[in-house]
């Protein structure tokens, strides 16, 4: 496997969904090859550092007004669903 | 030193318990608590409204895309069956409501893939040895990149945030946006170049 081959395959590697027959001669590239093994290894800190940023903080409030803004979407659509329990009404 | 690549995270103790928690969350809901609803929406919204902002980059837009996926989770959820993890079905919902809010936005058809530099690094070896130390102790790099991914252009910045953020396989991701396979795997490549590229810029003080 030359590094143009190893490239193409750089992405299956990384997602976990390399075909097993491919795995041993991607190995020995990246043993023998310090350019593809340092692009792996870029490649995994960029990935391992979008999926640990990407998720947007909100504080406490917005995310209680936000559920307070859906929950009333769902009363105006079906106002019966989901409803809690009338205890007067509740069976015995 | 060779190391494995990541792949699927394996389960560690806290998000056994965030699912054992989801359950028990799951069961209040397809029993028809609100109150249980409420905080299904409180424990999950950031993820829908990151997924929003990171496809959409647009704060109203983005707690459309809340909203929206909440409804069909409420909908839905009496045949949410627990394959996946709450917070990944939810995200898949955003995702796909993001999906329909650019389609219905794009009144031109599709342009041809931007440009985003060269395939390979010029200097992949000397460059990143700076930046892979600061990795995991850097709260700034955090912000580059998330400033990075959202100057990425859409073609390259959805596949991203489906690919690192949501963890959607490359099928998944082709099916979604209607592409295919080796497509996705062209995009994602280029887009992780364009990243690295601007980590690299940002630890060398060239942003």
């Amino acid at each position: 496997m030359n590094c143009e081959e190893m490239s193409a395959h750089l992405i299956d590697l990384l997602q976990g969904e390399l075909p097993p027959d491919l795995l041993a001669a991607t190995r020995q590239h990246l043993q023998a090859c310090p350019c593809c093994t340092a692009l792996q290894m870029s490649f995994m800190g960029v990935r391992a550092l979008v999926h640990r940023s990407m998720e947007t903080p909100l504080t406490a409030a917005e995310r209680a007004q936000l559920a307070e803004t859906v929950l009333s979407a769902i009363s105006l659509e079906d106002p019966g669903v989901g409803a809690r329990p009338d205890p007067m009404t509740r069976p015995r | 030193m060779l190391q494995e690549p990541e792949g699927r995270q394996p389960m560690n103790l806290a998000s056994l318990e965030a699912r054992a928690d989801d359950r028990a969350l799951l069961r209040a809901v397809q029993g028809g608590d609100r109150e249980a609803f409420a905080r299904l929406v409180e424990l999950h919204s950031a993820r829908a409204y990151s997924v929003g902002m990171s496809m959409l980059r647009n704060e109203q837009d983005a707690r459309d895309i809340v909203q929206q996926t909440f409804l069909n989770v409420w909908r839905s959820i009496a045949d949410f069956r627990g394959e996946a993890s709450l917070a990944s079905w939810i995200g898949r919902i955003a995702t796909n409501n993001a999906l329909m809010r650019l389609r219905t936005r794009r009144r031109k058809p599709e342009e041809p893939l931007p440009e985003l530099g060269p395939d390979r690094p010029e200097h992949p070896v000397v460059d990143w040895a700076p930046i892979a130390d600061k990795l995991h102790e850097n709260a700034e790099l955090g912000l580059q990149i998330q400033r990075a991914v959202a100057e990425l252009p859409e073609p390259y910045r959805l596949v991203v945030v489906m690919a690192d953020y949501q963890e959607m396989s490359m099928r998944e991701i082709a099916d979604a946006l209607e592409i295919s396979v080796p497509n996705v795997k062209t995009r994602l490549h280029r887009a992780r170049l364009a990243l690295r590229q601007a980590l690299l810029d940002y630890v060398h003080g060239r942003a």
